[in-house]
């Protein structure tokens, strides 16, 4: 009985977390912060799928990230196979990754936003004539410095609306 | 749990495989356009609501007037005045040179139509430079149209929905516009390098009458982006010996960080053609 009402309490919490990462995603960032846009959806997917593997998982976070295509008028697909890429390393290992003290799962995070930016960086590589250069890769750095922020405040969320810890 | 694993590796794979076929097939075919076109509809609110902290600190200083705006309300007058006294001088223009176009019988060149839009978004992702703009095919913006600024060309629209369009810019690197010098008529094109504000002129033999400062025009070669509009200046140009081609780097004319508002330009000999 306690498992159900777990399951109802608190829902709008995801949804509205994603949202905002998505606004956070296509707001016109200066041009000095070009390159290092962080990845606010692969930060919100990631912590919910090691706080509620129950809620978010690889489906969840595959629609998300088209609907960010959608967004950003990239390629249908791009962002949707680094959505459900994140979603599959922290659902797979989500007990672990509860274990890591905070500034190793910022490594976690900078190890996954630099495939992101690699498999995204070659899309646009093949298909709009896109120069690789290694300016890219800062977005994977700030990513993962931003983690501790969201990891905090998505906590902070998460309790607030009920959402219990799965298992 | 391994179970749990599993499908969700499995789960993983598929949609990979899904969005392989997905990507593909956007970027094979345009049938996926209507959906992106309609989606557009719900998108811009999106994009719109980003500009929303923008526009309520334009809002609240309209409230508050100060003497920086009544500072820049005499500057906007006295350059609404210099501009009018310089138009007075552009008609005449005008009409002296449609007389002599007539004279050497010359198809007659009329003003450009233009439309004005707001630049939504300003940076969709970091591999390309394209911008998102609050007009669509409802404002009768078509693939090509040329986008300027009152400081030069930016770019041209390469999509368009219901109610926004991707511009791609002059410094996107698949982008190239055909250009002459303005001090000397030499054609040559300009190619965007994937770097802010910065294009390259790539063709020039060494020998090439061009120098530091010339300023870049377009040229009206290829028709698609009408003549006369600045879009690059000229700020080095390195010689090498070994290289049939001078390379030379340019900086755009229109800043696209200082820009808000841009022009959509109806060629006029396209509107006669229609």
């Amino acid at each position: 009985m306690s498992r159900r009402s777990n399951q109802q309490a608190g829902g709008w919490v995801i949804p509205i977390s994603i949202l905002v990462a998505m606004i956070l995603s296509v707001v016109s960032y200066p041009d000095w912060m070009r390159y290092a846009v962080p990845h606010w959806l692969s930060l919100v997917i990631f912590y919910w799928c090691i706080a509620a593997p129950d809620r978010m998982n690889v489906g969840n976070a595959w629609i998300a990230g088209l609907l960010l295509d959608l967004l950003l008028h990239t390629l249908f697909g791009v962002h949707a196979i680094t959505a459900a890429l994140v979603a599959l390393a922290a659902v797979t290992s989500h007990q672990r990754l509860r274990m890591y003290h905070i500034w190793q799962q910022c490594l976690v995070v900078f190890l996954i936003a630099c495939i992101e930016v690699t498999f995204v960086g070659w899309v646009f590589y093949l298909t709009n004539d896109a120069a690789l250069r290694l300016v890219y890769w800062q977005a994977a750095l700030t990513t993962a410095l931003l983690w501790p922020v969201v990891y905090i405040t998505l906590r902070f969320a998460r309790q607030r609306s009920g959402i219990s810890r799965f298992r | 749990m391994i179970l749990r694993q599993i499908s969700a590796f499995y789960r993983f794979l598929f949609l990979v495989m899904l969005s392989l076929a997905l990507m593909i097939f956007d970027h094979r075919s345009d049938m996926l356009r209507p959906i992106r076109s309609i989606a557009s509809v719900v998108t811009l609110p999106f994009h719109s609501l980003t500009q929303l902290p923008d526009r309520i600190a334009t809002t609240l200083r309209s409230y508050y007037p100060n003497d920086a705006i009544y500072q820049e309300l005499e500057d906007l007058r006295e350059k609404q005045f210099k501009l009018e006294s310089h138009l007075q001088r552009y008609d005449a223009l005008v009409a002296e040179n449609s007389r002599l176009s007539k004279l050497l019988s010359a198809a007659r060149r009329s003003d450009d139509q233009v439309i004005l839009a707001s630049i939504v978004n300003a940076g969709l992702d970091p591999f390309t430079h394209r911008i998102i703009i609050n007009r669509g095919g409802e404002a009768g913006v078509y693939v090509g149209q040329p986008v300027i600024a009152p400081s030069g060309v930016l770019g041209q629209v390469s999509e368009v929905n219901l109610r926004q369009s991707i511009v791609t810019l002059v410094t996107d690197r698949s982008h190239g516009i055909p250009v002459q010098v303005q001090r000397n008529g030499l054609r040559t094109i300009v190619q965007g390098t994937g770097h802010s504000d910065r294009v390259g002129v790539p063709y020039l033999p060494r020998l090439a009458d061009i120098r530091k400062g010339d300023v870049l025009v377009s040229s009206g070669m290829g028709g698609r982006f009408p003549a006369g509009y600045k879009v690059a200046e000229v700020d080095e140009i390195i010689t090498d010996a070994n290289e049939a081609f001078l390379s030379i780097n340019a900086t755009t004319t229109a800043r696209i960080d200082f820009v808000k508002q841009v022009l959509l330009v109806w060629d006029s000999e396209r509107l006669a053609l229609e």
